[in-house]
């Protein structure tokens, strides 16, 4: 059986994951992000932080009625996210999938060992 | 493969690149530095989180600043984690301390795995004038891609050396700087050459802008937009934003005895006034007070009728500390009683 995927632990803490899912979805404020989350303002600066310093966070600045900074992923933290998903789903998918899934990778390396 | 970080001035610039490089990352160096402190002796987080607070105000929530500086700081603190990282700028002031302050940061930062390089240019063809990268299109931004050239040690150690000028309490260091050899910076001797004519006149006290906008008042120019733009006109190279005018003319309505007067509503209200709309803030009319013209006519000095206290990079100009004049007769700094 293979060993499990790494997961990459900027995504992997529950905030985080879900603030993953709002900005791969689109740009976001400050403001939204908190009420969408339901986490106070210091917890959420602190998470962006982490995401900012992997370099995973893309930000515009735009005017609405004052000046507003929405939140995106950058296009690494994209792929970030898109591979931490990834490699859940391998974790978590059914035992006999995976069970599936390694007799799969025996066979293709036997096959490739014959070749 | 390691991802790549394209640094640059401002949103617009910052949008452009992601439409032209999608798959790669880029950071926005946000900050109006021409205006306000850059004390020397702060790191960068510190420097971040004084320049937040002097930039909020009534439209500009202070912890959204110095939340979006951090993370602007952090990222580019994770730098090693990119292949290369490409840094895209223009000739102004504004760009060319941008320069310094990334370049000072990234000379003390470990990136034996990361190709740093830079795009950096005063005119695009047919682009006339040519204001900043803001104007271009991402088809002619992807024109740029083969002019970026490797960032040297010698543009990494006069980057250093000018971003201590610029910081450094005592203005002249800045004039030291500029008898250096500055070609591997070919922008840079004109854009602190500028700065130093912010400095307060020995003539009359003001600084180059304030005496343009004064001047252009006093010839009749009396809208805010049109002063903005007739205000760029009389620059070289783009020397300040809207924004950036707009806090001058404020500044100017304000103090003592203003020097400026704003109709219909006595002081001059800004275009994000909540209470403005942009019909109202477009017809607000500027005029002369009798101060300012005695000033504009170098008859009285502007400390007689207002209290100076601001920063031009690192000096802070404030009663009680020695008032640095800039005299254009001889174009060099010089220490006033006042």
């Amino acid at each position: 059986m293979p060993n499990p995927p790494l997961l990459d632990p900027i995504f992997h803490q529950t905030v985080r994951t879900r603030l993953g899912s709002l900005l791969d979805g689109g740009a976001c404020s400050f403001a939204e992000l908190k009420t969408r989350l339901g986490v106070t303002d210091g917890n959420l600066d602190a998470h962006l932080r982490k995401l900012g310093a992997a370099g995973y966070l893309h930000s515009r600045m735009v005017i609405k009625d004052r000046v507003q900074t929405n939140y995106s992923l950058s296009p690494s933290g994209k792929r970030a996210f898109a591979a931490y998903l990834s490699n859940l789903r391998a974790i978590i998918r059914p035992p006999r999938a995976r069970h599936r899934f390694a007799d799969a990778q025996t066979r293709a390396r036997a096959g490739a060992r014959g070749r | 493969m390691r991802p790549r970080l394209h640094v640059t001035n401002g949103d617009v610039a910052a949008s452009t690149l992601e439409q032209l490089l999608p798959d790669d990352d880029v950071l926005p160096w946000r900050d109006p530095m021409v205006d306000g402190p850059f004390p020397a002796g702060l790191d960068l987080a510190a420097t971040s989180q004084l320049r937040a607070a002097h930039l909020a105000g009534p439209n500009l929530e202070h912890d959204q600043v110095l939340r979006d500086f951090r993370l602007r700081d952090e990222h580019l603190a994770s730098a090693s984690r990119y292949r290369e990282i490409t840094l895209w700028f223009e000739h102004d002031l504004l760009d060319q301390l941008q320069i310094l302050q990334i370049l000072d940061r990234l000379a003390g930062a470990e990136l034996a795995g990361t190709r740093l390089s830079m795009i950096c240019i005063n005119s695009y063809p047919g682009v006339d004038p040519f204001r900043g990268l803001g104007q271009l299109d991402p088809a002619q931004m992807a024109t740029l891609l083969d002019k970026a050239s490797a960032v040297t040690a010698r543009q990494l150690i006069l980057a250093r050396a000018g971003w201590a000028a610029f910081r450094s309490p005592d203005p002249r260091d800045i004039e030291t700087f500029l008898t250096q050899d500055l070609q591997a910076l070919p922008y840079l001797r004109a854009a602190l050459a500028r700065h130093l004519q912010e400095f307060p006149s020995t003539s009359n006290g003001l600084g180059r802008t304030d005496r343009q906008l004064m001047r252009l008042v006093s010839e009749g120019v009396v809208r805010p937009g049109r002063l903005f733009a007739d205000n760029t006109a009389l620059e070289t190279t783009l020397f300040l934003g809207d924004w950036g005018v707009y806090r001058h003319i404020e500044d100017l309505c304000n103090g003592r005895q203003p020097l400026l007067s704003a109709k219909p509503y006595g002081a001059f209200r800004g275009p994000l006034d909540p209470a403005l709309s942009t019909e109202d803030f477009r017809k607000q009319e500027l005029s002369l007070t009798e101060c300012g013209r005695q000033v504009l006519a170098d008859e009285a000095d502007a400390s007689d009728f207002r209290d100076i206290d601001c920063w031009l990079g690192g000096v802070h100009l404030i009663k009680g500390k020695p008032i640095w004049r800039w005299n254009e007769s001889v174009g060099r700094l010089q220490v006033a009683q006042r």
